[in-house]
């Protein structure tokens, strides 16, 4: 079953360069209790997909284009409210810098139960949180624990007294996890939550999501430019270049046979740890003010005809479940 | 041949406090590190973040002056050094940094950026210009972009000028300190094959820092693994790869998430279960082996007790573990 579909989205950040045209008619599917993983290298658009779904777009951004369909709404069309209370309680969010995410000046357990307290809140009266949270803090504080110990944080009595900056990147990562699913989402967006983390502990975290996965059969959507951390959370992985979807297949299918020039110099460029070989992707980053006609790809791609100048290729399944957008390839 | 020999180098940094600034602990960094690096050669140290890895770098390059130990470039120690004569050695060694948006002043033109060493070091009888563009050039750059500013170049055009910038004195040493962390996969391929063969074609001697085994694989000559201020391992980098014996350098490689089937069967051979826990704080290590409260071997008694010795296990095969110390008793 379908959970979120986007179909031809389209948005555009006005600059005061002109207007940069990033996302192109993105589509894109989430099945219920699949993870997919949204791969491309900065300023691809991939931070962009998720933000939109999100709403959480800057102000110069606008959507020319496009459907968000979840659960059979379109989210785009909805009022503040509406959207606000829908994602209050389907959508959850775990941010790249998990310092940053966090006020410093509120423990953790008070910024947790603010979370369960307010969830889909659009505004509230000062007075009335007070009071809401003076009832509730004692109730809520073992549902806390609760979460913290689903994530396998150590001590979580400790951890729920303690300001942001006394813990490390590893455990607030856990904590913001902990929050996530403390909403009981049924779609959770992840944005490279372990890009400021060290391998080791990286591995942990990717180890934890996996198992909540499993576990609570969330769907998740998870944004990274690391190939082998997609391989690891993901069922189905998306590749995007240039503002544009170019190829989607299962994980194992994408990495063991890539058929879209881009994803192959993708995987080539990574260095690995049994060949000493490196083959980098001729050409540089797209101007999206001005961006080539036809495919985006053309200009770095040792295949390009005149065809791939002149009209833009369109997402095609070539076989089941591997969608790719090239001229040049037909399966 | 030897270039360059660190021995025993210690970096530690004051803790301070009280109004009177009154020192109430160290930070210990850089904790009694020794190695030596041959020339021609690229000398790779690994580590997570917090390590001290780069102010292992730091103090090499003479950014910080090192707490204690001797840094002997060509056979001559230049911590000892002073004045006129410090500032000469200064010129054979440079450095790369991580970040190229912080490490490039954004008020200063491409031109005055890469020439800069031109001034500091008061050479004189050359056209900056002229410098600048055949610098530019070996890194793969036009002359268009000497009068442009850091800001309207991309990451790896950035990390390109940073790399004209150490070359432009003819060192025989550049400290690369994670230089393509920034930077994404397919400009990470180009910079590493350019820092290759700027190497082969100027006769350089790389100290690479990073914390990405797989860069490692592809650059490196020898590995050193370094954790809480301290090597636990050094070797040979097809030594490393092939025969890792400390627990935390098996860690490492079974954490990387990889792509190929290959390398998953690679990684999976050094799959072990860690404790969990994280690196320790630099201002109050854990007695003993400082991985002991991570580590899935740990013998009660010895490695919370004893802090192990960096010990050559088979030839010019360091390891720092009990585990294999015993071994050698046995």
């Amino acid at each position: 079953m379908t959970l979120l579909r986007i179909k031809d989205l389209c948005v555009h950040y006005i600059t005061v360069d002109g207007v940069a045209k990033v996302l192109n008619e993105v589509n894109l599917d989430v099945n219920e209790g699949e993870s997919i993983a949204l791969v491309g290298e900065s300023g691809c658009g991939k931070t962009t997909v998720l933000r939109t779904i999100l709403g959480i777009l800057p102000e110069n951004a606008r959507i020319v284009k496009g459907k968000i369909i979840f659960k059979g709404v379109n989210i785009l069309s909805l009022s503040r409210e509406e959207f606000y209370k829908l994602k209050g309680s389907e959508f959850a969010y775990i941010p790249q810098e998990p310092i940053t995410a966090l006020n410093l000046f509120y423990t953790i357990g008070d910024q947790f139960t603010d979370v369960l307290l307010l969830k889909g809140t659009t505004k509230i009266n000062l007075l009335k949180y007070l009071k809401l949270k003076r009832e509730l803090y004692p109730k809520l504080g073992p549902e806390v624990i609760k979460y913290l110990k689903i994530v396998k944080i150590p001590e979580p009595e400790r951890v729920v007294k303690s300001y942001p900056f006394q813990l490390s990147g590893g455990m607030l990562q856990r904590v913001l996890i902990a929050m996530a699913i403390a909403k009981k989402p049924s779609l959770l967006l992840a944005d490279e939550p372990t890009t400021a983390l060290d391998v080791i502990t990286q591995k942990e975290i990717l180890d934890l999501l996996k198992s909540l996965k499993r576990e609570l059969g969330i769907s998740m959507m998870y944004v990274t430019h690391n190939l082998g951390v997609a391989k690891e959370v993901s069922d189905r992985i998306v590749v995007m270049y240039g503002g544009e979807v170019i190829e989607i297949a299962s994980t194992e299918e994408l990495l063991e046979q890539p058929l879209h020039p881009y994803t192959k110099g993708l995987i080539g460029a990574i260095p690995k740890l049994t060949i000493t070989e490196l083959k980098p992707i001729e050409g540089g980053v797209i101007d999206y003010y001005n961006p080539p006609p036809g495919c985006r790809f053309h200009p770095r791609c040792p295949l390009a005809t005149e065809i791939c100048k002149l009209k833009r290729p369109s997402l095609i399944e070539v076989s089941k479940g591997h969608l790719i957008a090239c001229h040049r390839i037909k399966g | 041949m030897e270039i360059l020999r660190v021995v025993n180098l210690k970096k530690y940094f004051p803790i301070l406090a009280g109004v009177f600034n009154r020192v109430v602990g160290w930070v210990r960094a850089v904790d009694n590190i020794s190695f030596s690096v041959d020339e021609r050669t690229t000398f790779a140290i690994a580590g997570e973040s917090g390590c001290g890895k780069t102010t292992l770098a730091k103090t090499i390059v003479g950014i910080y002056e090192p707490t204690g130990g001797s840094i002997y470039f060509r056979g001559i120690d230049i911590t000892r050094l002073k004045g006129k004569k410090a500032f000469e050695y200064r010129r054979r060694i440079s450095i790369v940094f991580q970040d190229p948006i912080s490490s490039l002043n954004p008020r200063k033109r491409i031109i005055d950026i890469v020439t800069a060493p031109l001034i500091i070091h008061k050479v004189k009888n050359v056209d900056k210009a002229e410098m600048a563009t055949k610098m530019l050039e070996l890194v793969g750059l036009d002359e268009t972009f000497l009068y442009r500013y850091p800001h309207e170049l991309s990451g790896g055009q950035r990390q390109r000028v940073a790399i004209a910038r150490a070359l432009i004195l003819n060192p025989e040493l550049v400290v690369l300190d994670e230089p393509t962390s920034a930077l994404d996969v397919s400009v990470q391929a180009k910079i590493l094959q350019l820092l290759k063969e700027l190497q082969e074609k100027f006769k350089l001697t790389y100290i690479l820092i990073t914390h990405d085994l797989s860069v490692i694989k592809y650059m490196a000559d020898k590995v050193a693994v370094m954790y809480a201020g301290k090597f636990v391992e050094l070797a040979s980098k097809d030594e490393l790869f092939n025969n890792p014996l400390h627990p935390y350098t098996k860690a490492l490689l079974a954490s990387i998430p990889v792509i190929t089937s290959e390398e998953k069967k690679y990684v999976s051979k050094f799959m072990t279960k860690l404790p969990g826990g994280e690196p320790p704080r630099l201002s109050n290590p854990p007695p003993g082996c400082r991985f002991h409260p991570r580590c899935p071997y740990a013998i009660n008694g010895i490695c919370n007790k004893v802090e192990p010795k960096l010990q050559e296990i088979s030839k010019n095969h360091f390891v720092a573990c009990h585990l294999y110390q015993k071994l050698i008793i046995d």
